[in-house]
């Protein structure tokens, strides 16, 4: 036996053997082998008897009245959230009476991934120590002292233990250390100088947000004739831009969008055509709810301007226009219910089955760290790669204790599938309906039949969204209803309801793979112009399509769609397949 | 790659104009949105008669089969040039005098596209 040994064996039956009464002058020696047995594990002690004389040394640290257990009492509250002797440590904290202690006991207890039971303990720990768990009058924050060095080569671990030991009571290895977020390593020790990013500023009471960033179109080509010596351009850009906040009694919602389409068609001869439009919308709502029901107020402006010029092959201008069209509107009225995007949270229940299908789910995923993870991912969402959020995921988890140890390289694939799963955005959940009246101005151009100046009108709106089979399955839809108010003599009051359902049935493979997806709708629309000579109109559109992912080279796609509009029926159907196989090669 | 689209219209109203469906965007200004169109000849014209500009069906007219054979006959710059500025409209923006009665070369984005 070395050294090591000798002196763990020293310790074990020194703990073994103490009495159980308080040690108020223990000597010198015993804290000092107690302080050894708290930090590192004897080489000849298996980790299920280490960590009951741990738990019994930290017990002993407080009750020995000695600052110099402070250190490594403090190192083990902090990094132990699950075994007992995390709690020993903030109780004997708490007895040991120093002042270095309160920052830390102050987070311990404020944490809301902590157990209950240890914010409890840390709250009458800090009470002992004259301070209060709000961090008011606390003193300054003292960085956690960092560990003595080794004086062994016996592991220096902070294990988790929340990893069940054997049953058959043999010596496992220690666990790797537990991580240090901000400057820890992570993956297979990959420095992760940063993480967990810096996450958006979420109020508690928030229960959804979302904010949405998206290039809808873009496209520019330049083409120069030398031939014929001619150029053709052509252009387009959109973008959106949409934030949304729900809280229990408000809910907010603004956005806009904008739209450059231009083009220079320049074909042989005289002839040419050119021009171009803008388009930029600005929309706006506020909820003020009570229960479930809502009053709501929103409001829309939009531009549109555009520009046309055309010469004919005689070198004559056939047309040269320009045109300009805006709206301010508002609209008032209530509703019930609301809609949320739940794709978020539907991805923390895929990572939380992804670790429990691995064996490295140590304990489920709350509330609190759910939205922790959501909102790191909502911080790298503008990232190239999905790696800086892989990595900030398994930091997050791993510092609550939901994933035991570093995942291996199958659970690192299957977190990863999950955060790249591109099927888990906007995924509704809920139901919306919403009645209002609207008020607008509208300027366009002197022409029938478009409506300008004062409109009225009436306003309906519904949404629907359920996820069903764990989130396999999920089934939307949508109504509409306008009816034109007080309309001018001579003005025409048209009107029309519509309703689309859908449903999505999305696979997944063994591990994790999106597969593709099923999907089927039905829309149904009526309509009346109220034009003379004009009936109202019946539209129905049924679309079933299937996408297939066969490989990460492969995949095929087969969809129909049929409309009958008035009676006229429309067919189109698309199938496209792709077969292939990524190339083998080998090189030296 | 394999794809293959099919569109065939059945006559049953005779040889009346059929106007078609409007969606809910097709009156009331920025109120009323409608979702994004798709950015193909069909998508294009379906936006145009859910905008109430063009009639589904028209005899000896401009209508929605008209509409993708004209989109269809262009050149790809020209195409893109009208689906972009079809789908990037709003639909009073698309409509011009007498809609939905009237030819392609009354049409904002057809002319934007050469005529």
């Amino acid at each position: 036996m070395n050294r090591a040994g000798l002196l763990g064996a020293a310790v074990a039956a020194l703990v073994l053997w103490a009495p159980g009464g308080e040690l108020r002058a223990a000597p010198a020696d015993d804290v000092t082998a107690w302080i050894k047995l708290v930090e590192t594990q004897p080489t000849d002690m298996d980790k299920a008897t280490w960590r009951e004389k741990r738990r019994e040394a930290a017990k002993k640290l407080g009750q020995a009245k000695d600052k110099r257990a402070v250190p490594v009492l403090m190192r083990v509250a902090e990094a132990e959230t699950f075994d007992i002797v995390g709690e020993n440590a903030i109780e004997a904290l708490g007895a040991l009476g120093d002042p270095q202690a309160v920052p830390l006991l102050q987070k311990i207890a404020t944490d809301a991934q902590r157990d209950q039971g240890q914010r409890d303990l840390a709250k009458k720990a800090l009470g002992k120590l004259g301070a209060k768990a709000d961090g008011k009058a606390s003193p300054p924050v003292t960085p956690v002292p960092p560990p003595p060095p080794p004086v062994t080569p016996t592991p220096t671990s902070a294990p988790t233990d929340a990893a069940p030991a054997p049953s058959d009571g043999s010596a496992t290895p220690p666990p790797p250390p537990a991580p240090v977020i901000s400057e820890g390593k992570l993956l297979g020790g990959e420095p992760s100088p940063s993480a967990v990013p810096g996450v958006p500023v979420i109020a508690d009471d928030v229960i959804a947000a979302s904010e949405r960033v998206t290039f809808t179109a873009g496209n520019a080509n330049l083409a120069y004739d030398t031939v014929r010596k001619r150029v053709d351009f052509d252009g387009t850009i959109g973008a959106t831009y949409a934030k949304r906040v729900e809280k229990p009694t408000l809910a907010y919602g603004y956005g806009g969008s904008a739209n450059v389409v231009a083009g220079y068609i320049n074909p042989e001869g005289a002839a040419e055509s050119r021009g171009g439009e803008v388009d930029v919308l600005g929309t706006g709502e506020v909820r003020g709810y009570s229960g479930n029901l809502y009053g709501v107020g929103k409001a829309a402006v939009s531009v549109h301007e555009d520009y046309v010029s055309q010469i004919t092959d005689d070198g004559s201008t056939a047309a040269k226009d320009t045109r300009f069209q805006g709206d301010v509107q508002v609209a008032l009225g209530g509703g019930y219910g609301r809609v949320l995007d739940v794709g978020a949270a539907i991805r923390v229940r895929r990572l939380a089955a992804a670790l429990q299908a691995n064996r490295a789910l140590g304990k489920p995923i709350d509330a609190a760290l759910a939205r922790k993870l959501q909102l790191s991912w909502w911080a790298l969402r503008g990232e190239r790669t999905t790696y800086r959020a892989l990595l900030a995921t398994v930091a997050i988890l791993r510092e609550a204790g939901v994933l035991l140890g570093e995942p291996d390289a199958g659970t690192s694939y299957e977190l990863l599938e999950v955060l790249r799963d591109s099927q888990l955005y906007q995924r509704p959940v809920g139901l919306d309906v919403q009645i209002a009246v609207g008020e607008g101005y509208l300027k366009r151009p002197d022409m029938a039949p478009t409506a300008a100046g004062r409109i009225e009108q009436a306003l309906a709106a519904a949404s629907y969204g359920k996820e069903l089979a764990a989130d396999k399955v999920q089934v939307t839809g949508t109504a509409f209803a306008r009816l034109r108010l007080f309309a001018s003599d001579g003005q025409p009051a048209p009107w029309a309801v519509g309703a689309l359902a859908r449903i999505q049935r999305f696979a997944h493979g063994e591990h994790g793979e999106p597969l593709g997806v099923l999907d089927a709708s039905l829309s149904v629309a009526l309509s009346d112009d109220d034009v003379p000579n004009g009936d109202p109109a019946l539209g129905v559109t049924g679309a079933l399509g299937f996408t297939y992912f066969m490989n990460q080279a492969s995949g095929l796609r087969l969809a129909a769609t049929a409309t009958v509009d008035q009676g006229q029926l429309f067919l189109g159907a698309q199938f496209s397949a792709t077969y292939a196989l990524l190339d083998g090669t080998v090189a030296r | 790659m394999t794809s293959v689209l099919l569109a065939a219209a059945a006559c049953s109203a005779g040889d009346d104009t059929v106007d078609g469906t409007r969606a809910a965007c097709a009156e009331g200004g920025a109120l009323n949105a409608c979702p994004e169109a798709a950015r193909t000849p069909e998508g294009a014209c379906w936006r145009l008669v859910d905008c109430a500009v063009i009639p589904v069906r028209k005899a000896n007219g401009f209508d929605w089969g008209s509409c993708v054979s004209r989109i269809e006959g262009a050149t790809d710059d020209r195409q893109r040039l009208m689906i972009d500025c079809i789908a990037s409209s709003s639909c009073d923006a698309l409509k011009v005098n007498g809609s939905p009665d009237n030819t392609f070369q009354d049409l904002v984005c057809f002319e934007l596209g050469g005529k």
